[in-house]
Order: C-alpha cells, then structure tokens, then sequence
C-alpha cells in the first residue's frame, strides 16, 4: 500500500549506482540517515530546498537535473 | 568515508527494529497483562513477541535514527532519575507525614521529569528533516491513541469496569508512540 504520495520525481538511485555509493555512503556527505536516502530514492519523502541543493552539489548536477516535478501544470 | 556493504547497515537495523519492537511488545503486553491480572507476565511475554516481531519486519528495511550518543546518555540518566525520585516519592509518601513536606515529595520527581523531556526536545532536534518528521508524526498518533484509550476506558469506567491507576497512564502513552513510530517508519521505508 503506498500511504505517502510525493508529486516530485527524482534520478537518485540512478546517479548513486552510476557511482557505485551505498546509501551509508551518501547519507554520510549528506549529513542524513540512510533512512532519509532510502525514503527520497523510493519516492516516498520530498527533502527540503537546502538538502535539494546539497545533492545537487554532491553529484555536482543542477537541481533540475535531478528532482522533476510531476504533479501537473500550475494554473 | 564510510563505504560498508548494505547488507551491513540492514543488520544494524533490523537490530534497531527489534528494540522498537520490544518497546512496543512490552506495552502491549502490559496492557494485556493489566486486563488478565498478571501485568509483568505480559511484559516480558509483549517484549520477546515485540523484539521477534520487529527484527522479522524490519530486517530487510532501513530504518536508522541517530541519536547523537551523549543525548543518549542524558536520556537514559534523567529517566533513570526520574524512576528512581517517582518510585522514592511514592514510598515516602506511605509515611505519615504533615502535607506541606508530601507536597514537596510529589514536586520533586518533577526536576528530572524536565530534564528528560529537554533531553527528549534536544534528541529529536538533532536528527535530520524525515527523522524529526516521522517523530512529530508519531508523537501526533500517540497523542491521539492515549486520547482515545483513556477516553474509552473512562466510558467502560461508568459501565462497572474496574479503573486502573494514573500508573498505567504512561504505559498507555508509549504504547501510542510506539505504535506511531512503527507505522511512520513503514510508511517512509
């Protein structure tokens, strides 16, 4: 059953296993649980503007590169 | 940088599952235990079936909160303390003593009761933005399960069911936030 519903997309897991880091591992330059990946990867959880900018900086791509939104066109 | 297999980190917390597990089992079976007669039966009974019952849930399924271990520490102490002065008072207060020195007795449990709830509020402020989230949530849930326990129990109260003492109120309370970090936790698995 999928309880939590996030509109935003996101390339995580993609680019963590294009670099062959474990969720502990990127959790740890994060400064996050590997919960907290887990959940962002699985689309479960949306993280905050300041961690969107952390993994962006990490994987050295633009947000938009990373998460996409995809709950329709804002009238 | 720390580049442990998962697998790893799965174990360590299927391991924290069981312990959450067994928070939950112990109040459970306490509760259990208080409407059959036999309350410590039921809680070590609540906390093998809660520890076996978290450490299957949660084995393959990463849950990790992290505590920083000094705030641990604090935790641990001042609910130590406040057992201690709580069980003290309720001792002394067994003597006949004149009011003024029962009423001090009774205010005094209430120093490490403070201290652990700031512990507490600066435990939960130290975990990251989905931590604090699924903690506010499961607090939120326990709030309203106590609410509705006590509510419904007060009721059967006035049916001729026997009232239990304020002494299970706790229990009833971290039976609600267990059963709250249970659910948030799979809900963010």
């Amino acid at each position: 059953m999928d309880v939590v519903d996030v509109p935003v997309r996101n390339k995580l897991r993609q680019l963590r296993a294009e670099r062959s880091w474990s969720q502990a591992a990127l959790a740890e330059k994060l400064d996050v649980s590997r919960q907290t990946v887990n959940a962002i990867e699985n689309e479960k959880y949306d993280p905050s503007l300041p961690l969107a900018f952390k993994i962006a900086q990490v994987f050295g791509r633009a947000i938009e590169e990373i998460f996409e939104y995809s709950g329709g066109d804002v009238e | 940088m720390n580049n442990k297999p998962e697998n790893q980190s799965s174990q360590g917390d299927a391991r924290r599952g069981m312990l959450n597990g067994m928070g939950l089992g112990m109040a459970i079976g306490a509760a259990v235990g208080l409407i059959l007669g036999d309350i410590s039966f039921g809680f070590i009974i609540g906390m093998v079936i809660g520890a076996a019952v978290g450490y299957w849930r949660f084995r393959d399924t990463p849950i990790g909160m992290r505590y920083p271990p000094h705030l641990v520490r604090q935790l641990i102490i001042s609910g130590v303390f406040y057992l201690v002065t709580l069980i003290g008072a309720l001792y002394l207060l067994e003597n006949d003593l004149n009011q003024s020195v029962q009423i001090v007795i009774v205010l005094v449990p209430t120093i490490p009761g403070i201290w652990f709830l700031v512990s507490l509020g600066r435990a939960i402020a130290s975990l990251d933005e989905l931590q604090r989230r699924i903690q506010l949530e499961a607090l939120g849930i326990g709030f309203g399960l106590s609410a509705i326990v006590a509510l419904t129990y007060g009721l059967l109260g006035m049916v001729g069911i026997p009232q239990a003492g304020w002494i299970y109120v706790p229990v009833v309370m971290v039976f609600g936030w267990f059963t709250g970090k249970l659910w948030t936790l799979w809900m963010y698995r």
